[in-house]
């Protein structure tokens, strides 16, 4: 029986969970440990605020009241340095020290920065957290021109967010279409028109060799030689999973922490979830999925059956006015069926992928309509039957 | 100007029956059109056609100045060139080399002086008309009973009769107010017995006591058949016989050659219901035959109107109230160029060439050019165009190229001819194509004159709106080239009623009553009278002032003795036989809502809604013996020529037999010209094409894909397998439904046809090669394409034409669903006169409607022209029938 339990990481995995166990009615001791000063916030709409199109006031994920009616104790600003996964014990950055019946480990991950030649340079920077916006705005204050690195769907975020704050802003992405895990060319081409006809500069199939600058970043070398001015250079080229702390935890850690299907680690009472967590050798870069595994890190703990089995989950681009969708594979063959609408003077672009009657993928651009009902066909796996053929037009299956 | 509306009686353009068209005028413009009520012809009624009139109107696709090879001219210098041309030709190789082809639909007077300038002064009598085609043999066979090509009925013998015998005739459909008045006075006289002869079931057997589905042609051994029982059953008039005819011992010598059991086998009938119809016909005095275009249309037309008119006289039924052999025209003026002598063996107000009559008419036309001997009928006229002998002809409101048999040929002769002259409305037919010189002409509604309908009654057309562009009346460009070629004295009219009466005054000159036509009686009108004349039969003369219901009601006939004549006639069936390759009898005929070669109906969408493409009717065992399904694209082939039309299986085909309509033509379809079927057959005596019998084959073609769409523009479809077209109203955009090629670049398409759309949303799905594309201009829909293996998957022309003609209420790439999913498809329009279509109605029997006059009082379906209460019928039926299986 976990009658305390500790919740490593302030992030919105940890939070979930913890407002799932509280609504689920779990009964023991919940402490939650962040390295972030703030209580847990909404980082998906960090790129919203960001532009101006959101505020700080919608970002905390729970009140003050919540935590402390359901006497959640709250460590933030205090990272967890030490875990003795074998006693379940930890130590934190301050020196605190507690063992638990029970350890959750959601640290999510930390943006991942190539490692170039000035990538410490004052000016060079990730966006995953509420201080990255603090930063930004001051560049901003100083009208500097801001590169982004990375063209996926962070990297567009906050090239969209730079570009509302007023930056002159130019993104550099090493694939040749952007967004290429969620899009295909021609989405990525429409998206790119769009994105520049906001006059936000793009460079695609271009590689970042050098920060340059001394005493801070002055602009960016690429391999072909070109040389771009920037004094804010954003790096949105990936994350890896926050794992190194328990290097020595006695935890399975491959690229993350290795857990099983009911999200147990190799040692017991020691679970993990979200981007550190690694689950048949998948981690996970998006919320959906997390909060599948949240509601069934919560069976688990409550000791009821619940496996975790990973979906097809979309994506959407929060860049206002520029509707982008997308879900599921969109790798096509001979076996399958591509349903395609395009509109170029629109700009609406929709792609259907069909296979063996079920939907398979959904690419939606400019025009998002039903998207929830294709996520869901998705998901589902429904056979399509006799509406296969005006799914583009009604997903509504009877 | 006046603003308020005003109301202008004038006569319908189409068919024979000549309706009283009531119409509302305003702004130059005619706003509505509805049935003369006081005209006795209709009496206020009006077929769907006819309710159609005003949406025919308006400048879009009008000849409007005239052209000599392709460049406008003005009047002068056309008629420069026409008087010049012709007199050259004249010169060299004489006046035979000069041809006229007139047409049933050009008013009296134009006819009157076409044929004066033709026969009298340019002295050829290669003049011919459209009417060949149509009432020849009629004439040819009423000639040799009679003694005068004479329509002995009235209307009302079709109310006042106790037996109709429509033979030939899908009235319902054809003549639908005369069916109209058949329909009504079998509902007043429930003992009234109607019998349709007809190889095929049509809308017409509707009101059929008995069907005859007769073997294709027969026709005459049946009413051969018919005088030979009637004599050996004593039921025949010998008083009558005796006093009025001669002829009967050979007549009935020749209808006893077969027993009755020989011409069952021969019409295909079974003895029983053969016998009813004789034992009918035997049994009731007051029996009408009424017969059209199945009789006429055949290589023996002329002896199946005589084996006709031998049985009525058998029985002393000519002239009689509710009897008579009464022969009804397809157009509106075939009876007035009859009149004036429009037919290459006629010379003038029905006067052969004899000497004598020759005679008279120089005398009356002060000529020394007439013409010596008949000239040239419509399939000999062209064949020697073809051959050179003819080196110049000038066609007056027709379309031969679509029209006569051996279509394709007719096409060569024209486009190789030196001289081809087309004065026409439209500015694109088939025929205006091959034109050297193009002159643009008044039409209906526009022009003033008379028209003479199938029972002898002179009804006035009124102009109702001014000409469009320089267009001008026929009689004014024939007035003026006879000036420019000296015969200016003789030529010196100024409006129809001159011309008018001097055509009645011919009428009545030298004429002791030799000959039936006389209008003598009118040949005074003034100006005012002309205008105010009121429908009148003729004869008009000093014995009949007030014109003349019925002929030979006295038994005295125009014939040399005074008596009627039968005719021996030796019944045949068609000319060409069936064979292996040629397996299947090929029929023609028209639809409801389309008239000739569909220039002027086409105009109304309206009256594509109801059929919108050319088709094949087969028996449904024929069809799977062929392996064809419904809708399927046929190839329907002969040895002159082939279509590709859409199958129809239809019940009420014979077994090895095909109908295809004789409408389309290219500018409507790729390839659906049905006159490139048709041998030049001809009845030897009036020179009638056999349209009604062909042997034919009829074979699939495969259509990977389908597409329909709709254009603002017309599309250049000439690469595809397939393609019919149908136009929107006053040509604001056009409907085509495409059969192609797999791998259609539609991109490609697009982009020859320079649609100025700025905006074009496609859908494309790999799987069934279903594409469609929405091109847009400023929340407009330009062009609209939509393609699929599937035809049934393709959206329905409504609904095409529904989002073309409005403002897009959705996004572009939401009309790519290709329906509105809310608006119910209404189906194909069944009426036409409320818009009410086939899944309506269905539904509606569905839910409980289950009769014809539920579903007006519903629908309204039905309620005004009426043309559609047969096929309301056929859905009640079918529909209860199914419902109850």
């Amino acid at each position: 029986m976990i009658n305390s339990l500790a919740i490593i990481g302030t992030g919105m995995a940890g939070a979930r969970l913890a407002e799932s166990l509280v609504a689920e009615g779990y009964q023991g001791a919940i402490t939650m440990i962040g390295e972030e000063r703030v209580n847990p916030y909404n980082r998906i709409q960090l790129s919203s605020v960001l532009a101006g199109d959101k505020t700080l006031d919608g970002l905390p994920l729970l009140s003050e009241d919540w935590y402390r009616t359901h006497q959640i104790k709250l460590l933030s600003g205090d990272p967890v340095v030490t875990l003795d996964g074998a006693n379940r014990n930890i130590t934190t950055a301050s020196g605190w020290q507690q063992q638990f019946d029970g350890i959750v480990i959601a640290t999510g991950s930390r943006p991942f920065i190539p490692s170039i030649p000035g990538n410490n340079l004052p000016g060079v920077m990730a966006f995953r957290t509420l201080d990255d916006i603090a930063i930004m705005q001051s560049f901003a204050e100083q009208g500097s021109r801001a590169l982004v690195v990375g063209g996926g769907l962070l990297g567009l975020e906050a090239a969209y967010g730079l570009n509302q704050l007023g930056l002159d802003v130019t993104v550099i992405h090493n694939s040749d279409t952007l967004m290429n895990r969620q899009l295909d060319a021609r989405a990525a081409n429409m998206l790119k028109d769009s994105l520049e006809g906001r006059g936000i500069s793009i460079l695609t199939g271009a590689r970042s060799a050098a920060v340059t600058g001394i005493a801070k970043a002055t602009g960016l070398q690429l391999e072909d030689g070109q040389w771009l001015e920037g004094e804010l250079i954003v790096f949105a080229t990936g994350i890896s999973p926050n794992v190194d702390v328990f290097a020595d935890s006695g935890l399975q850690i491959n690229r993350g922490i290795v857990v099983d299907n009911q999200m147990r680690t190799a040692l017991p009472a020691v679970f993990a979830l979200g981007e550190c967590a690694e689950h048949n050798g998948i981690t996970v870069g998006i919320v959906a999925p997390i909060w599948d595994q949240a509601t069934v890190l919560t069976e688990t703990l409550l000791g009821r059956p619940a496996s975790y089995h990973p979906r097809e989950h979309s994506t959407q681009l929060k860049v206002s006015g520029i509707d982008v969708f997308s879900a599921g594979n969109l790798k096509t063959d001979a076996d399958s069926r591509d349903i395609v609408i395009s509109d170029p003077l629109a700009g609406v672009y929709r792609r259907l992928v069909i296979r063996d009657n079920r939907l398979q993928a959904a690419l939606l651009f400019g025009d998002k309509s039903q998207c929830s009902q294709y996520e869901a066909l998705i998901g589902s796996g429904q056979l399509l039957g006799a509406n296969e053929n005006r799914l583009m037009f009604d997903a509504a299956l009877t | 100007m006046t603003k308020q509306p005003t109301t202008m009686d004038t006569t319908c353009p189409y068919c024979g029956v000549g309706c009283g068209v009531s119409a509302k005028l305003k702004d130059d413009r005619i706003i509505a059109v509805s049935g003369g009520k006081s005209h006795p012809a209709n009496l206020g009624a009006l077929c769907v056609k006819g309710s159609a009139l005003h949406e025919t109107m308006g400048d879009h696709g009008r000849l409007l100045y005239p052209t000599i090879e392709g460049e406008r001219v003005d009047w002068p210098t056309a008629i420069d060139a026409i008087a010049s041309r012709l007199t050259t030709i004249r010169e060299t190789y004489g006046p035979g080399a000069i041809a006229f082809y007139l047409s049933g639909q050009l008013l009296t007077e134009d006819y009157y002086v076409a044929n004066k300038l033709a026969k009298g002064f340019i002295g050829t009598s290669n003049v011919d008309t459209n009417s060949r085609l149509c009432m020849s043999s009629a004439v040819s066979s009423y000639k040799r009973a009679f003694g005068g090509d004479a329509v002995p009925c009235s209307y009302e013998d079709l109310e006042n009769c106790g037996l109709l015998v429509l033979v030939g005739s899908n009235a319902a459909w054809t003549h639908p107010v005369l069916y109209r008045r058949m329909v009504v006075a079998k509902q007043t006289n429930p003992a009234m017995k109607v019998v349709v002869i007809d190889p095929r079931r049509t809308a017409t057997c509707d009101i059929a006591d008995l069907h005859l589905p007769i073997a294709p042609g027969s026709d005459g051994f049946l009413f051969m058949g018919l005088l030979g029982w009637l004599q050996q059953h004593d039921h025949v008039d010998e008083a009558y016989i005796e006093q009025f005819t001669e002829g009967f011992d050979p007549a009935v010598a020749a209808a006893q050659q077969f027993s009755f059991s020989e011409t069952a086998t021969q019409v295909g009938i079974d003895e029983e219901t053969l016998e009813t119809f004789y034992r009918w016909f035997a049994e009731t005095d007051k029996t009408v035959t009424f017969y059209s275009q199945g009789i006429n249309q055949s290589s023996s037309g002329t002896d199946k109107g005589n084996a006709i008119i031998n049985c009525h006289l058998a029985t002393g039924r000519v002239g009689k109230v509710g009897a008579g052999p009464f022969s009804i025209t397809g157009q509106p003026n075939a009876m007035g160029g009859r009149e004036v002598g429009g037919l290459a063996n006629q010379l003038a107000a029905h006067m052969e060439y004899t000497p004598e009559n020759r005679q008279t008419v120089a005398e009356f036309w002060h000529t020394e050019n007439l013409s010596q001997q008949p000239g040239l009928k419509a399939v000999d006229l062209f064949d020697a165009v073809a051959a050179g002998t003819i080196k110049a002809i000038w066609i007056m409101g027709t379309n031969p190229v679509v029209s006569l048999p051996d279509a394709d040929k007719v096409r060569a002769a024209l486009e190789a001819c030196e001289t081809v002259i087309v004065s026409d409305c439209i500015a694109q037919t088939d025929t205006t194509a091959t034109a050297n010189i193009l002159l643009p002409a008044t039409g209906w509604g526009e022009k003033s004159g008379t028209v003479t309908n199938s029972e002898r009654r002179i009804s006035r057309q009124r102009t109702l709106t001014s000409p469009p562009g320089e267009a001008r009346h026929d009689w004014w460009i024939l007035t003026q080239v006879a000036a420019k070629l000296g015969f200016g004295d003789q030529f010196t009219y100024e409006s129809p009623r001159d011309v008018f009466v001097e055509h009645a005054a011919l009428s009545g000159f030298k004429n002791t009553g030799n000959r039936a036509f006389d209008i003598s009686g009118l040949s005074a009108l003034t100006e005012q009278q002309y205008d105010d004349l009121t429908p009148v039969q003729w004869p008009v003369n000093q014995a009949n002032p007030q014109g003349t219901a019925r002929l030979f009601t006295d038994g005295r006939f125009v014939t040399a003795t005074g008596k009627a004549q039968f005719i021996a006639v030796q019944p045949k069936g068609p000319v060409q036989f069936l064979s292996a390759d040629y397996p299947l009898a090929l029929n023609t005929g028209r639809v409801r809502d389309q008239w000739h070669t569909m220039t002027r109906t086409a105009r109304s969408s309206r009256l594509l809604n109801h059929i919108d493409a050319p088709f094949v009717l087969i028996h449904p065992h024929t069809a799977e013996e062929q392996g064809l399904s419904e809708n399927d694209l046929a190839e329907v082939s002969t040895r002159h020529g082939s279509v590709r039309v859409q199958v129809q299986v239809d019940e009420g085909m014979g077994v090895n037999q095909l109908f295809v309509p004789i409408h389309w033509n290219d500018q409507y379809a790729r390839k659906a010209r049905v006159g490139a079927l048709l041998a030049p057959i001809t009845d030897p005596l009036s020179g009638q094409p056999e349209f009604k019998f062909s042997p034919a084959a009829i074979q699939k073609v495969e259509t990977p894909l389908w597409a329909a769409l709709i254009s603002d523009r017309p599309l250049d479809c000439s690469g595809f397998i397939d393609w019919t077209m149908t136009p929107m109203a006053n040509n604001q955009g056009f409907h085509y439904r495409i059969a192609t090629a797999e791998h259609i670049d539609w991109s490609d398409f697009i982009n020859r046809h320079g649609s100025n759309a700025e905006g074009c949303a496609h859908y494309c799905d790999s799987g069934l090669g279903d594409e469609r594309f929405i091109c847009y201009q400023d929340d407009r829909v330009k062009l609209a394409i939509f393609c699929h293996r599937d035809q049934s998957a393709l959206p329905s022309a409504d609904w095409l034409k529904d989002i073309f003609s409005k403002d897009m209420e959705l996004s572009p790439w939401q009309l790519l669903a290709g329906r509105n999913m809310a608006q119910a498809d209404k189906g194909r329009l069944i009426c036409s006169c409320f818009e009410v279509g086939e899944k309506q109605i269905v539904h509606s029997i569905v839910n409980g409607t289950c009769s014809v006059k539920q579903l007006g009082e519903e629908l309204k379906c039905g309620t005004n022209c009426g043309s559609c209460i047969p096929e309301l019928n056929h859905l009640v039926n079918q529909t209860l029938k199914v419902d109850a299986a």
